[in-house]
């Protein structure tokens, strides 16, 4: 498998086929005298500006912890709850309350649903 | 049936993202200021757009990923970012300026001024994103946008000299106004190739489900969506041609664009042209609107979909909702629409290698693509005629924003 | 470093454009200004034979006059302009 290009910025999806969000970052576990193996996925928008800056990253976090609707909606997911790697990245996980899903519920409920005829 | 919807996509996202506002514009102007000559930019750009069409459809079909899934996963969220925010600023423009077609159609016809539209417009649009479904949006604009054959039968009946069209299909050096020509020569390109069309069809393609044994079809989709596309642009160029061109008219206005029909067609030219204009540009508010909100959802990985309620996929509904309402804003500032859209044409042109060449990587990706991948000819079409387009925009956009 | 080679060739692009841009003549504008105003007396034309046709509805007659009358103005202003430089 091709750490890169096999999982790092795959969609996840889970149990009910729900987006989750993409993998923005591996969690690899440094084992002595073992190679280094995967220890969890991260999904989230700190996670994903630390790839690029980590001073935005820092930045961000901050804002976010601050202003978010769930801390820095940084959702972390165990290997072992990896289910299956194709089109998609599957896990062993229901979507809906994650951190993955902080602003999309918390825009859901204070904007969306108060929009005339989002029903 | 299933075939049937499937031409109903391509002839959708031929009328909303080949013929709209961008392309009338254009090529209007074009015919007004230089007869036939630059009918061959036309014929590059609809080659070029057949083949990319066609590559998003294929893209969807096999790899089951939508270009911009497979953008991120192939090219990192780092490209993502950073590509991203150019086209939106383009889209956003480009938006305004459909807002502004819809709307400058309904001032033809009411005699109300065209900033007064562009709030009921951007509202009839978002409702159709908001409470209608991907089918009745493509199935409706297809069907209503055929009045934009009104164009073709114009150029007719206007009897164009053929030699003189065909003499424009070869490239040719103008012996004045450089600028403008070339100017206008990469905001045709860049009316004709909008990457949100190739975003929006390939997001269509996965909603309704295709595999690879819709691959014949969309190869048959394509050439004949946008052949459809490509023919009714001719028929705007022509009558420019024939009309404005012998008069030394140019065309500064839309108001001018309704005369070269009033003049094929006589009375009910008017009604055609704003029909035509009207409806061509609320397909291209959907697609801009719905291509934007496809690749920020498909990009962060977000939930979308047009075919359940708003509420199901609340980030994806919000985003076409912030465009078309803020692009809304820009018309009903009352900022000059033919100015704003030849100039946001053009800088999709700057903005095209952005998408396109990243696009020709992935479908030549054996991971991706396996046995179908894309051919030498497709390959060198794409990449040739999108470098082209953004090195002469690069030229030409500060030459005319100086000169003119 | 790749990115760096494209952004010097803009540079210069815009640069050499700026300096071909700023160097039109006024003798130029003021072409463009004559053809301006031409156009749109075309137009008017146009419009008076498909108006004596009926081709065309009062309403937008209305309008299209409206728009040559301020597109000659500015014409006019802008001539008016680089005539008191």
């Amino acid at each position: 498998m091709n750490l890169t290009r096999d999982i790092l910025d795959q969609q996840v999806v889970d149990r009910r086929g729900q987006r989750l969000g993409k993998v923005d970052g591996v969690i690899l576990e440094l084992r002595e005298g073992a190679p280094p193996r995967i220890a969890a996925i991260e999904i989230g928008p700190v996670t994903l500006a630390r790839r690029m800056h980590p001073r935005l990253a820092a930045w961000l976090q901050r804002w976010l912890q601050r202003h978010g609707p769930r801390s820095d909606g940084t959702l972390r997911i165990p290997w072992s709850q990896v289910k299956a790697i194709g089109v998609d990245v599957r896990v062993d996980l229901i979507a809906d309350g994650t951190a993955a899903r902080a602003w999309e519920e918390w825009l859901r409920d204070n904007v969306v649903r108060r929009m005339p005829g989002a029903k | 049936m299933k075939k049937y919807l499937q031409v109903a996509l391509g002839i959708f996202t031929s009328i909303g993202g080949f013929l709209e506002v961008g392309a009338i514009a254009t090529t209007a102007q074009a015919g007004a200021q230089f007869g036939f000559r630059l009918a061959w930019v036309l014929l590059l750009g609809t080659i070029c757009v057949i083949f990319l069409v066609e590559m998003s459809g294929r893209l969807s079909a096999v790899s089951k990923h939508t270009l911009q899934d497979a953008m991120r996963e192939r090219f990192g969220a780092g490209f993502f970012l950073v590509s991203t925010i150019p086209g939106m600023v383009v889209d956003w423009l480009v938006l305004a300026s459909e807002i502004g077609g819809v709307a400058l159609a309904l001032q033809l016809v009411t005699g109300i001024g065209y900033q007064w539209w562009a709030f009921p417009v951007a509202i009839a649009a978002w409702l159709l994103m908001w409470k209608g479904n991907l089918g009745l949006v493509e199935n409706g604009t297809a069907l209503l946008g055929l009045v934009a054959l009104s164009f073709a039968v114009a150029a007719v009946r206007l009897h164009p000299p053929l030699h003189d069209l065909a003499a424009g299909l070869v490239p040719s050096f103008p012996r004045s106004d450089g600028a403008s020509y070339w100017f206008l020569a990469v905001s045709i390109l860049g009316a004709l190739i909008s990457p949100y069309l190739f975003f929006f069809y390939s997001s269509g393609a996965i909603e309704d489900q295709w595999d690879e044994n819709h691959i014949g079809s969309n190869r048959f989709t394509a050439i004949v969506g946008m052949s459809f596309g490509a023919v009714l642009a001719f028929g705007v160029l022509t009558a420019a041609a024939m009309v404005f061109y012998p008069r030394g008219i140019q065309v500064d206005r839309y108001e001018q664009v309704a005369l070269m029909l009033t003049e094929a067609l006589g009375r009910p030219g008017l009604y055609l042209f704003a029909g035509a204009l009207g409806i061509t540009c609320f397909g291209a508010c959907l697609e801009v609107a719905l291509g934007r909100a496809y690749v920020l959802a498909q990009g962060f990985g977000w939930n979308y979909t047009l075919n359940s309620p708003p509420a199901d996929s609340a980030r994806f509904s919000l985003v076409y909702t912030g465009m078309i309402g803020s692009a809304a804003v820009l018309m009903a500032l009352g900022i000059d629409p033919l100015t704003l859209t030849v100039f946001s044409m053009a800088l999709t042109a700057v903005t095209l290698p952005l998408v396109t060449l990243p696009f020709i990587l992935l479908m030549n990706d054996r991971a991706y693509m396996g046995e179908y991948r894309n051919g030498w000819i497709g390959n060198v079409a794409v990449v040739g005629i999108s470098l082209l387009a953004s090195l002469i925009a690069l030229v030409a956009i500060p030459l005319q924003l100086l000169g003119g | 470093m790749v990115r760096r080679v494209p952004l010097f060739g803009r540079l210069v692009l815009i640069g050499a454009a700026l300096v071909t841009g700023c160097t039109k003549s006024p003798e130029a504008k003021t072409e463009e200004t004559a053809m301006t105003l031409a156009s749109w007396e075309a137009t008017a034309r146009l419009l008076e034979e498909q108006r004596a046709r009926g081709a065309v509805p009062e309403r937008f007659v209305r309008q299209v006059l409206r728009a040559a009358a301020e597109a000659r103005e500015e014409a006019t202003a802008k001539r008016r302009a680089a005539g008191a430089r």
